[in-house]
């Protein structure tokens, strides 16, 4: 069609009154010229205009045909059935709003997570030729005793494989030198850097990488030039490339922030350049204790940057493995050949010691795929995706379920409307669109609502996400092939259940059809295809009750573990003076200072001060040897006199820290499971041990106390030493975290806290100010954000599906009135109607529960790793689920059998 | 005795008599009545929905003009496009009746 016709139809859509003028005047001139030409025949001029009409013919019809040329017809029609089609929508309201809603979870729900499902799981970087990338690691039988720092490491012996992600320098430089792999790049996360940029300070994480790291991966750039290998040599210059994101937030974009100087740790930085804004790192999740990539410098400013300078030579030995890698294989080789070629160099790069304890085990270097880059909280968050990503599945299976009930009891329901349309000559194909104008209409409505809800739904989750202990620094933005999908399946769904009745029922003998609308041949209770759907509704909602119930109480349980501390009423925060350029005597001196004045401080119970706050996540171990051999790696907590006291961490021998620990003589307090593990159990008090890695002293175990958690909730206290914070064997303690007992307002004793390291330095802020309650529910936020989201659905569901029953035994009861009526009048009393409609109703929702524990007992298995303290298979959960779905289908009954008890015999036999 | 026209002619009809200049309904129906010395029965009617679907094709464009009378009418004219359309169905029109004469001869 051309533009001529679509200017045509337009025209005549928006003026229909002056097209149909325009038509009636050219007839009529036509009219009025024959019969003057009949006229100037010498006939009479009544004669002469029914002459003229007569040759004509039937003005009527040409004029018709005259509106179906120009495309008139169609329009209209379309304009009319859109308007009935609304009419008889908003006519039957809560009908739409049911069938609008569930198209809407199923359609917004579905688009939110399988959006988040892709950016997270599914996408890969933004880099050249993702799929050649290969991420490095390696692993051995035994777990060697490796000084490593920034690492992911873990398992060996009873635990498995132990496997880690960090490789010494000089491993990264053979390599290299190997020429292995096409590429091979270096890195190492910068935690918590204090960036500064014209005069405005945040404090973000960052990445130092080797020279060819965005050359090696092929990072587009949005301003300036990436990083070079000239970046990163010996007094190279000190260049930095920013995020688009810190582009954004600190330079508004500017352009001429290519150039500019920041401060880093307060050190200056010259921004080369700026990444491309679908640039977010090489890990979707950020890097651990470092969740936004929003700096990146050459990694040979590492040590500078950590502000550990001492351990400078440490850095390039075989000694201290910290460095990840990463690389690009060469076309045509694969990551096991590539493995292999590593493999002797990683033993050639190892110390001596580590070598011995691998006792003749080469280690093998393990080359994963790294198109989607780092794993990190990727393996964290895939878990709860997968289910959120069946259940929203679920749900739009539900929401196609329960609009096709509906539709088809809507079908049944209009069957004699479309058969008296029939009989009354509308056309069959003119119903049938008529009939797929409401389909789609109700289709439009449930897209529209749909992405509102999706648009909503993501914003929320992303929110939620956030507010956990991982980082989502990517941005996620609404997938249009998922929400493509999800409108094409409801589409579809509103298509074939709409439409597929009507077509039945403009097929019928109008006559018969007519005849046999008597109610009482719709009396037999055969299960019908709006039966079996509702009982499949039901089934659904079991299956996500049933999730619900058991993420609720894996939840309750790990809210009853026994922490072993008191977390009530305690509020917890953290300064780090070296930030601010505080060596560690300073430091030390102003902490010290602090916590005198804290616990001066009216309101305060207690205040201590450790080196990690138990249940923030953060730990750090330290190898430790008793009697000169080594034994393993204990968590290490540097922690002040009141630590121990303050969190009501009973003393079972010994004595604990007290003041004069802080500076005396080497001494520290030690958990039960390390005085059993390490020493046997038997008197560990008095013993002493060292620390493997700056072994010059002893330190005495003066005291031995309860277990307590320390960083996880699941695992179990691991064997834990307190010592003095100010004898830590070689973390630096420039930052420390606080705990403060507040007897009464806590909001006042911060307030007075704030002032305090206020009038110490005016530039140094309190960090993650939380009552220690929050870290510990911040702990369980997987767990939580789960047990709320399958909560959610399964409420929606629920609902749903009793919407569904409803439906389903109102309009039963409403087809039977006669049935009722005529039983009624034959004597049945009203125990016998209501059993009747109950019947009905609780055979569907038994064929729905039936269906529904089965395929709950293989669904929720899925469910099992995210569980804490119940069986996935858990009968009590199953029986409170399903009497939860009985107990609401029972209601949702309710009110259409009062009203077939109600029923009055006299009035439902005279009906029709 | 009247000829029924045959199907899609009428429109290479009212295309030709356009082409000699704008015309309003009326006149065409009369003009083609007289060419065709009165054998061809156009029913006057169907002339208009013909009218309407040439339009919309674009072979024709109409227009409010005043009529020889001095009443208001819509006058049709040919348009580029149309023109070159009644070419080609001037030229298939010759083919078909020269194919049929053909056939009659030889047959």
């Amino acid at each position: 069609m051309g533009w001529n016709d679509w200017t045509m139809r337009l025209r005549a859509l928006f003026s229909r009154r002056g097209v149909e003028r325009e038509l009636d005047e050219e007839l009529s001139f036509h009219l009025a010229m024959e019969a003057e030409k009949n006229r100037t025949r010498g006939l009479g001029a009544p004669e002469a205009e029914r002459l003229a009409r007569r040759e004509f013919g039937g003005v009527e019809q040409f004029r018709e045909e005259c509106r179906d040329a120009r495309g008139l017809n169609t329009i209209e029609n379309l304009a009319r059935d859109v308007r009935y089609g609304i009419r008889v929508l908003r006519r039957t309201p809560v009908f739409t709003a049911v069938a609008v809603a569930s198209l809407a979870i199923g359609i917004g729900a579905n688009t939110a997570v399988f959006s988040l499902v892709d950016t997270v799981l599914l996408r890969n970087l933004p880099v050249r030729h993702p799929e050649e990338l290969v991420v490095l690691g390696w692993s051995a039988n035994n777990a060697p005793r490796l000084n490593t720092t920034y690492s992911n490491s873990g398992g060996g012996g009873r635990f498995g494989r132990f496997h880690t992600n960090v490789f010494s320098w000089p491993m990264l430089e053979s390599a290299r030198r190997s020429g292995a792999l096409a590429e091979t790049i270096g890195y190492s996360q910068l935690p918590r850097l204090n960036v500064m940029t014209g005069g405005e300070s945040r404090v973000t994480g960052g990445i130092a990488v080797t020279g060819n790291y965005f050359s090696g991966l092929g990072v587009k750039m949005a301003l300036g030039r990436p990083l070079t290998a000239d970046d990163d040599s010996e007094g190279g210059r000190t260049s930095a490339v920013i995020s688009y994101r810190l582009w954004e937030r600190a330079f508004g974009l500017d352009p001429s922030a290519a150039g500019k100087t920041i401060y880093i740790n307060r050190k200056p930085y010259v921004v080369v350049g700026v990444t491309a804004r679908e640039f977010f790192g090489i890990s979707v999740t950020g890097m651990f204790r470092a969740p936004e990539i929003d700096v990146t410098l050459p990694i040979q400013v590492k040590e500078q940057i950590d502000g550990e300078p001492d351990r400078g030579n440490e850095w390039r030995s075989v000694d201290l493995c910290w460095v990840q890698m990463m690389g690009r294989l060469k076309p045509g080789s694969g990551a096991g050949a590539v493995a292999a070629q590593l493999g002797p160099l990683l033993l050639a790069n190892l110390p001596e010691d580590v070598v011995r304890e691998l006792r003749g085990e080469a280690p093998r270097v393990d080359a994963e795929p790294g198109s989607h880059g780092l794993e990190y909280g990727r393996t964290q968050f895939a878990d709860p995706l997968k289910v959120l990503a069946a259940v929203v599945g679920l749900a739009l299976l539900m929401a196609c379920a329960n609009l096709a009930g509906l539709l088809l009891a809507r079908a049944a329901a209009r069957r004699k409307e479309i058969t008296i349309r029939l009989a009354v000559g509308a056309g069959r194909w003119r119903l049938i669109r008529q009939l797929l104008m409401e389909s789609a209409l109700l289709s439009a409505g449930g897209a529209a609502a749909g992405l509102m809800l999706g648009q909503w739904g993501l914003q929320a989750l992303l929110a939620m996400l956030r507010a956990g202990r991982f980082a989502l620094p990517v941005e996620v933005h609404l997938d249009l092939r998922v929400l493509g999908f999800a409108v094409a399946v409801s589409m579809l769904t509103t298509l074939l259940f709409g439409l597929a009745p009507a077509l039945r029922a403009t097929r019928v003998d109008l006559a018969c059809s007519l005849k046999e609308d008597a109610p009482l041949r719709s009396a037999k209770g055969r299960p019908g295809g709006a039966q079996v759907l509702v009982a499949l509704q039901i089934a659904v909602a079991l299956l996500l009750t049933v999730g619900a119930t058991l993420a609720v109480r894996s939840l309750t349980n790990l809210h009853a573990i026994p922490l072993g501390f008191d977390a009530t009423r305690v509020v917890t925060f953290g300064l780090d003076a070296g930030r601010n350029g505080y060596d560690e005597a300073r430091s030390a001196a102003l902490y010290t200072r602090l916590l005198e004045q804290f616990n001066r401080t009216p309101g305060v119970v207690a205040a201590s001060g450790s080196t990690s706050t138990p249940m923030s996540g953060y730990s750090s171990n330290t190898g430790i040897s008793v009697d000169g051999r080594k034994r393993g790696a204990p968590k290490v907590n540097g922690v002040s006199e009141r630590f121990l006291e303050l969190l009501r961490i009973p003393l079972v021998a010994g004595r604990g820290l007290e003041a004069r620990d802080m500076t005396g003589a080497r001494v520290a307090v030690v958990n039960e499971s390390l005085a059993r593990c390490y020493f046997g159990g038997g008197g560990a008090i008095g013993r002493s041990f060292r620390w493997t890695r700056e072994g010059g002293w002893d330190v005495q175990v003066v005291g031995i106390v309860k277990d307590a958690k320390y960083d996880r909730l699941r695992d179990e206290p691991p064997p834990t030493i307190y010592l003095p914070w100010t004898q830590m064997p070689w973390a630096s303690t420039t930052s420390l975290d606080f705990e403060v007992r507040t007897a009464g307002d806590a909001n006042a004793v911060i307030t007075a806290i704030r002032r305090l390291v206020r009038d110490a330095d005016r530039s140094l802020p309190m960090m993650d100010i939380k009552p220690m309650a929050q870290l510990i529910d911040e702990a369980l936020e997987q767990e939580r954000l789960l047990a709320w989201l399958v909560g959610l659905f399964g409420g929606i569901t629920l609902v749903l599906a009793c919407v569904g029953l409803y439906g389903m035994v109102a309009y039963s009861v409403t087809g039977r009135t006669r049935e009722i009526g005529l039983r009624m009048a034959l004597g049945a009393d009203r125990a016998a109607v209501l059993g009747m409609i109950l019947r009905q109703a609780l055979i569907t929702a038994g064929g729905g529960i039936a269906i529904g524990i089965p395929a709950a007992l293989v669904a929720t298995r899925v469910l099992q790793s995210l569980l804490y303290g119940v069986k996935a298979t858990d009968t009590a959960s199953f029986l409170v689920a399903a009497g939860v779905v009985l107990a609401v289908a029972v209601l949702a009954v309710a009110v259409p059998a009062r009203r077939a008890m109600a029923t009055d015999p006299v009035r439902a036999l005279r009906y029709e | 005795m009247k000829l029924d026209l045959l199907q899609g002619t009428l429109d290479l009809l009212i295309l030709r008599t356009l082409q000699t200049g704008p015309q309003h309904g009326w006149a065409i129906s009369e003009r083609i009545q007289q060419i065709s010395r009165d054998v061809l029965r156009v029913n006057q009617g169907s002339l208009y929905p013909a009218l309407h679907r040439l339009e919309h094709q674009g072979w024709i464009a109409a227009e409010w003009g005043t009529s020889e009378l001095g009443r208001r009418a819509r006058f049709y004219k040919l348009t580029a496009s149309g023109r070159k359309q009644l070419g080609v169905e001037t030229a298939s029109w010759a083919e078909l009746t020269a194919a049929i004469g053909r056939v009659l001869e030889q047959a």
